[in-house]
């Protein structure tokens, strides 16, 4: 059911990545040319899309698992897990693998339809905003003119699959993280809208691949990127944007919905087995794919320092270069995400409150005004 | 420090960063320290050096004493092996029972060897409760070492045994030749004695007196044989088959010696009459009467008082030589001297838990 959920999204996603060429503003490649055949084109593109999307949202929560248990090891001075395979990197695979052939149990009181529907809306939101993240120039599934817009609507959607499960498992730790959820979201998203508002002021654009790009060039080829362009009201709105981030994929400090030394397991507390996987795949799918988001706005996307902006695109190598570069930046971002998770206390509810209202909207508005008189003036 | 208003409210946002960033270093810090696990099973936890884990025993230096044993607290050692000559120990086991033992360290310090310690194993983790009986013996039985030991000192036995007969015969044929030489001094002695004794005779007594007076000496060192004999015997414990043999044999040897004694007397006595002792007679009566009364004290013991004299000493014969035979008490013997027979029976029973358990033929 969650899959066909997923590819229901993906479906109208590639619709709209044809349509998107009619404009002159879509994504490259072999996509692109299969959307030309109309409907039956479409399906393709979209299964292919999909096949692509799955494994890559697969295999790095794989990566960041094993990353996350080993660096949270070494950072506790532990080893972390070191038995399955080199350094232990397939033990998430493993774990994976013991997931899925476990029983799936839903509890006799619970509402069954949304409590097996709600695992498939967290993964489809966090597939469909993989569909629009963009790696590199060509290397984006869809890109629409909607672009961050429709990424944090999709990234929202994730918090109703929550709320719902909660809500669906009929146990008092569900409901109390689903509620967290609920409170903490309104608390995140507003500083986490007007970050972003603050890089489309800056851009003219909604897209993320035409952010990536007008980042390129400048001094060093470091000095078009927004924190560097814009350091007094960027940077602050970088570190408020990552913060919000942190709330958004439910990571301490804010990881009040799962709080496992409060509320059990929070609102997974009944979940087992694959759909108990699909909530874990979502947080660190969804870790990389803010990260991404990130970087796209306000780290230069896939530029690098000392790497002219159009050595990044147009050949299959610089493409390479650009993806590897995106990566790279990614992974340094969650690597701090963990970081940040093994260095601090979870916050109370009421503290994640008086964080985001009173300190993080303030700022990010502040700054928001600040970059709108910054690019008046230059 | 107490803040208010926009002061308060820039200072929590520096605080926060401020702490976030001191944290972060501690967590960076400790990212490249080296982790502390000890990967058990792979690496050797180190251990205290008088840490008291699984013993293990010096077996080349152990000479089976059985200290060690005897000493510890939950007899949870076990040591059976079989001394050869040459002191070589011929092992079969020398184990601990680990469900037992506490690691009281008991066992080690009696050690005249100090061949037996404990290690530094900790890992007791078994599938049944029978692998915790650990054997520490390194070898079992005899090596070629111990053969050749035993080889060596059995050819040093018969050597000796040799030269002591050798020693023996040289010293018999010694003091054969002393005694010849004695005798035939004796015999030049006595013929010199004879020679200067015969014109000394001393006045010549009563020869009624002479007998009488050996007779008397006779009977009294009769009497004080049986006395000697009966006496103690039954007072004795009858600590094993041999001694409750004698006790057994005892009543009735000294009965017979008890009985003997008036029919010896019978003569003499007639003889003493003859010469109107009977003063002489009469403490003879007296000697001869305990004699004869301690055996039935003896016969009491046995189980059956206020019989005859004669048939109670035959039956307690009898009955003692059964329980001999048959290993258990059956008549068991009421009153004071039930403690003696019980002794008895109760060494015996130790005796066959022994055999049933045998701790190894070391005598």
């Amino acid at each position: 059911m969650s899959i066909a959920s997923v590819w229901t999204v993906l479906a109208v996603q590639a619709s709209g990545a044809g349509a998107g060429e009619g404009a002159g503003t879509g994504a490259t490649g072999i996509l692109k040319g299969l959307a030309a055949y109309g409907f039956w084109g479409y399906l393709v593109a979209a299964l292919l899309g999909f096949a692509i999307l799955f494994g890559i949202a697969s295999a790095l929560p794989i990566l960041f698992t094993w990353a996350e248990r080993r660096v949270s090891g070494r950072m506790q001075q532990r080893w972390g897990p070191n038995r399955v395979g080199p350094f232990g990197l397939i033990q998430a695979l493993a774990d994976g693998i013991k997931l899925m052939f476990k029983e799936d149990i839903i509890p006799a009181k619970a509402d069954k339809l949304l409590f097996m529907v709600a695992p498939g809306i967290v993964l489809a939101g966090m597939l469909s905003a993989f569909a629009l993240i963009p790696l590199s120039d060509s290397a984006v599934v869809v890109d629409t003119p909607l672009g961050v817009y429709l990424i944090t609507a999709l990234l929202s959607l994730e918090v109703i699959g929550v709320i719902m499960a909660g809500w669906a498992s009929n146990n008092k730790w569900s409901l109390f993280g689903a509620m967290r959820e609920a409170a903490q979201m309104v608390s995140y998203e507003i500083p986490f809208g007007l970050c972003i508002l603050l890089a489309v002021v800056s851009y003219g654009t909604l897209s993320l691949r035409e952010m990536s790009l007008a980042q390129a060039g400048g001094f060093l080829n470091v000095g078009n990127w927004l924190i560097f362009h814009n350091p007094l009201f960027a940077l602050p709105a970088a570190l408020i944007f990552f913060i919000a981030a942190l709330a958004n994929t439910k990571r301490a400090p804010f990881d009040l919905p799962e709080a496992e030394s409060e509320l059990v397991s929070g609102f997974h507390t009944e979940y087992s087995g694959l759909r108990f996987s699909f909530f874990f795949l979502e947080e660190y799918a969804s870790m990389f794919v803010i990260s991404v988001i990130l970087i796209a706005m306000y780290l230069g996307g896939w530029n690098l320092p000392f790497v002219p902006g159009s050595a990044m695109t147009g050949s299959f190598g610089a493409e390479l270069l650009a993806v590897l570069s995106m990566l790279f930046k990614a992974f340094v971002l969650v690597f701090v995400m963990i970081w940040i998770r093994w260095t601090l206390p979870r916050i109370r509810i009421d503290q994640v409150m008086s964080l985001c209202y009173k300190y993080l909207t303030p700022i990010a508005f502040v700054c928001l005004i600040g970059t709108c008189w910054w690019e008046l003036s230059t | 420090m107490k803040r208010d208003g926009a002061m308060a409210w820039l200072g929590n946002i520096k605080d926060a960063v401020w702490s976030t960033m001191v944290g972060m270093g501690i967590t960076f810090r400790h990212l490249f320290k080296k982790p502390v696990t000890y990967q058990y099973p792979e690496d050797v936890v180190p251990v205290a050096t008088r840490y008291r884990g699984m013993h293990f025993l010096e077996q080349d230096k152990c000479i089976a004493c059985r200290a060690c044993e005897k000493a510890c607290p939950v007899d949870c050692i076990e040591i059976r092996f079989l001394r050869h000559p040459g002191s070589v120990n011929e092992w079969f086991e020398f184990s601990l029972d680990y469900n037992k033992c506490m690691f009281c360290e008991l066992c080690c310090s009696p050690c005249p060897e100090d061949c037996i310690h404990e290690g530094k194993e900790f890992g007791f983790v078994r599938y049944e409760r029978s692998e915790l009986v650990v054997d520490l013996t390194t070898w079992k039985g005899l090596r070629d070492v111990d053969h050749q030991r035993i080889k060596e000192a059995e050819e040093e036995k018969k050597r000796k045994a040799a030269e002591m007969a050798a020693k023996k015969k040289a010293a018999a044929a010694k003091k054969a030749a002393e005694a010849k030489a004695a005798e035939a001094k004796a015999a030049e002695v006595k013929a010199a004695e004879n020679k200067t004794a015969e014109p000394k005779a001393p006045e010549a007594q009563s020869t009624k007196d002479k007998t009488s007076e050996t007779k008397a000496s006779e009977l009294k060192a009769a009497e004080e044989k049986a006395e000697t004999k009966a006496m103690p015997a039954p007072s004795k414990p009858v600590s094993d088959q041999a001694a409750s043999d004698q006790v057994s044999a005892d009543p009735s040897s000294a009965e017979k010696t008890a009985d003997k004694s008036p029919a010896e007397k019978a003569s003499p006595d007639k003889a003493s009459k003859d010469s109107s002792s009977a003063d002489k007679a009469a403490p003879d009566k007296a000697a001869a009467e305990p004699a004869a009364g301690k055996p039935e004290a003896g016969e009491k013991a046995a189980g059956k008082p206020g019989v005859d004299e004669k048939v109670v000493g035959k039956t307690g014969a009898g009955e003692m030589a059964r329980e001999k035979d048959e290993g258990t008490p059956q008549g068991k013997p009421k009153g004071k001297p039930q403690g003696k027979s019980k002794k008895g029976a109760s060494k015996k029973k130790t005796g066959g838990k022994g055999k049933k358990k045998p701790k190894g033929g070391g005598k």
